[in-house]
């Protein structure tokens, strides 16, 4: 992974200083409050429902295992103990003090990290896909260019002050795993005449204006990267609208002037410095390249490690009901990714007592265990998802099974990956000042709706978002059942839509009808699985995905089921 | 005499058409004022106009300097092209810091080939400052109350690229 260089480091360094002054400024009543709201947004602070909260980057989800261990310090000593994992795969801390922020901020930079612009009107966190990196049919490895844009986006002079906020993520396959196509600007790798580049699509996005982005250049070399991204950044700067919030995203630009216009304006600003210093050279490629090389794979004696593998999967039906959900395949024969649930759901505690675990949540207790694992089974790297998990990507399938076992004790492995219970849902009217409705205790009704793992197993891969307004944090637009909180003269209903998804085919899901009401909502959403499980289409070996199906039948048929 | 010196209230009023700046002082972001329509000390001064697409032909060359805001376009930087070498400098008057256009529009006037200063003023952020610089802006006009911070600010993240160039990353430095 990256590792910080003396600029880096300075510049970490020279950040905290600058926000320190910034808070000491504002605590003295020396910096007007409208002037402080846009700098502590772009150090990740916002001012919740209960308390402070930060938000700390983990660019593109990449942390090492010391890095995780500072933040359990960090979730310990002025936090309360646990951290938060988001859809932007950054985490977390709901309840620290302003005054203390700036000390949280020197430890992140003495540890490489920071919350620069996890927040505001600016180049927010790159994402890609989790699995960088060990897919086997990726053109390249995006991470490296994930990198290169985080350095540029980072302090860009220019872009500071966006109409909006503005997203960017990049994949490396054809299969999308970063829902590219919903953000501000998405990124494919391809290659052509054995030349690498991008597929540029721009104008993605949720909210309250959900749009699918559109291909507005169909091959732009690597080199250009930089300089084209520059100028799509000034045409947005110059044009976007700032007359009013709901329309100042990119999308809403890009959609009024039409993609054509769009692209011929990006092309034309593009001239100015197209082939000039902001042009990437092969040397630079690879010198970015090199942070990101393979770990040091040990070769092991695959046919062994399988006999010794299927054994123990023979042996021990929890541990393959977790193989089978939660590892995926990896291109180093031998080896697989594990993904560790952060949907807990239910948990007992010590003292008996049940206890719903919000998704995403992790605690300090988890996080320091979570890198010694890092550290023994994983070459000592950790990998948020935009999904709220977490990934120890480069496992040896000789360890699997003691894994597991380690995990298991930590409460890390719930075998629910892609089922229902594998839920994204945002902190909600609880804890976020802009949510209408509350959103973990549906998300406790439908862990308690849903508590037969075999039913699940047998719904297949279902992909549940749920958010708690309409900014959409958790791409509820673009889940097979999405859910939307809202508010109904101060009461919390829910609106479901179905058929999204944030896949290579994009779809907005179908809003399904009325909202429900709270205590409605986990029994509407077995209603909605059941017509699907009695009317999907099967033969011996496969059956028919939740997305097929409703794009096969419509939503016709549940809105009979739950409407009547 | 140090940094600045601008009467707000004035720069607050963009609708007058004409605006009079005293020369700089030894330091190197300084103004006496900023004073609409002055006469007096003339010959030391900068006229500065208010740009408007349709009378910019008849005034500019009698002027010195011209002013724009975050309204102002490309477009309208592309009219100012022909009188670069003899504008002294641009002003941009910001009239909410939250409106990151003027960032973009210096940038555009630098890419553009004006080489001459380019000025802030008006209701910035003190903390932008270095962001200004970096677009490519040369100063700052800001009340005597403002100074000490502003010299502050300026010096925030000295490290950070300029957006400039791919060398100035830190990974390839």
């Amino acid at each position: 992974m990256y590792v910080y260089s003396y600029a880096d480091q300075a510049l970490v360094n020279e950040r905290v200083a600058q926000f320190r002054s910034q808070t000491e400024r504002f605590l003295k009543g020396e910096l007007p409050e409208e002037q402080f709201l846009p700098l502590r947004l772009q150090n990740g602070l916002y001012v919740q429902r209960h308390a402070p909260m930060l938000r700390i980057a983990i660019p593109y989800g990449l942390l090492a295992s010391y890095q995780l261990r500072t933040l359990a310090d960090i979730a310990d000593n002025f936090d309360k103990g646990y951290a938060h994992f988001t859809t932007r795969t950054n985490v977390q801390l709901n309840w620290v003090k302003l005054e203390e922020v700036p000390d949280i901020l020197q430890i992140l930079a003495d540890n490489q990290m920071h919350a620069i612009q996890t927040s505001g009107n600016c180049i927010r966190n790159t994402t890609t896909d989790p699995y960088a990196g060990i897919n086997a049919d990726e053109v390249a490895d995006p991470r490296p260019y994930c990198e290169i844009i985080r350095q540029w986006s980072t302090f860009h002079p220019e872009f500071a002050y966006l109409p909006r906020k503005f997203k960017i993520a990049v994949i490396g396959t054809k299969t999308d795993r970063a829902a590219t196509q919903v953000h501000d600007i998405g990124l494919h790798l391809i290659e052509r005449d054995g030349e690498l580049g991008f597929e540029v699509i721009v104008g993605g996005g949720l909210g309250r204006t959900p749009i699918i982005g559109k291909v507005i250049k169909e091959f732009l070399p690597r080199r250009h990267l930089l300089s084209y991204l520059d100028a799509i950044l000034r045409v947005y700067n110059l044009q976007g609208r700032r007359d009013n919030k709901y329309k100042a995203r990119i999308k809403i630009l890009v959609e009024s002037l039409g993609k054509e216009e769009f692209a011929r304006l990006v092309e034309e600003e593009w001239q100015f410095s197209k082939d000039g210093e902001l042009t990437l050279s092969d040397e630079q490629f690879a010198k970015a390249e090199s942070y990101f090389s393979e770990p040091d794979y040990q070769s092991l004696d695959v046919l062994a490690a399988q006999e010794t593998l299927q054994a123990q999967l023979k042996a021990d039906k929890d541990f393959a009901n977790w193989y089978q959900h939660n590892t995926v395949s990896h291109k180093v024969a031998g080896y697989k990714a594990v993904v560790i649930s952060l949907k807990a759901g239910i948990v007992v505690q010590e003292d008996g007592t049940q206890k719903y675990i919000p998704a995403g949540d992790m605690t300090s207790g988890q996080m320091y265990a979570l890198a010694d694992l890092a550290d023994v089974y994983s070459f000592s790297e950790i990998r948020v998802t935009h999904h709220q998990n977490v990934i120890l990507a480069d496992v040896s399938i000789t360890e699997l099974y003691e894994l597991w076992q380690k995990l298991a004790k930590l409460k890390l492995a719930r075998p629910n990956i892609g089922t229902l219970t594998d839920m994204i849902v945002c902190p909600g009217f609880d804890y976020c000042a802009l949510a209408n409705a509350t959103t973990h205790n549906i998300a406790e009704s439908i862990e308690r709706k849903f508590d037969d793992l075999d039913y699940l197993y047998d719904l297949g891969e279902i992909r549940l978002n749920m958010s708690g307004c309409m900014n959409a944090c958790t791409h509820h637009h673009v889940g097979d059942i999405g859910i939307l909180g809202v508010d109904k003269k101060g009461e919390h209903w829910y609106q479901i839509s179905l058929g999204g998804t944030s896949s290579e085919n994009a779809k907005l899901g179908q809003i399904l009808g009325r909202a429900v009401a709270a205590d409605d909502v986990a029994d509407t959403i077995a209603t909605i699985v059941g017509v699907y499980k009695d009317s999907r289409q099967q033969n011996a070996d496969s059956s028919e995905s939740f997305g097929e199906f409703v794009e096969r039948v419509g939503i016709a048929p549940f809105k009979t089921a739950v409407y009547g | 005499m140090n940094l600045v010196h601008i009467l707000q209230n004035d720069v607050g009023s963009i609708d007058q058409k004409t605006f009079y700046l005293l020369g700089n002082t030894a330091d190197e972001w300084a103004f006496d004022g900023f004073k609409s329509g002055a006469d007096d000390d003339k010959g030391n001064g900068v006229y500065v106009v208010l740009f408007n697409q349709e009378t910019i032909d008849k005034t500019l060359l009698a002027h010195q300097a011209v002013l724009l805001t975050a309204d102002n376009t490309p477009d309208d930087i592309d009219v100012l092209k022909p009188y670069f070498a003899t504008l002294q400098a641009v002003y941009f008057y910001v009239a909410d810091f939250k409106d990151g256009r003027v960032f973009s529009l210096v940038k555009h006037l630098r890419n553009q080939g004006f080489g001459a200063d380019i000025y802030i003023a008006g209701e910035f952020g003190l903390d932008q400052a270095n962001y200004f610089v970096k677009s490519g802006a040369s100063g700052f006009i800001v009340n005597d109350d403002k100074l000490d911070t502003l010299k502050h600010t300026l010096k925030d993240l000295k490290s950070a690229h300029f957006g400039q160039s791919v060398s100035a990353l830190p990974m390839f430095r």
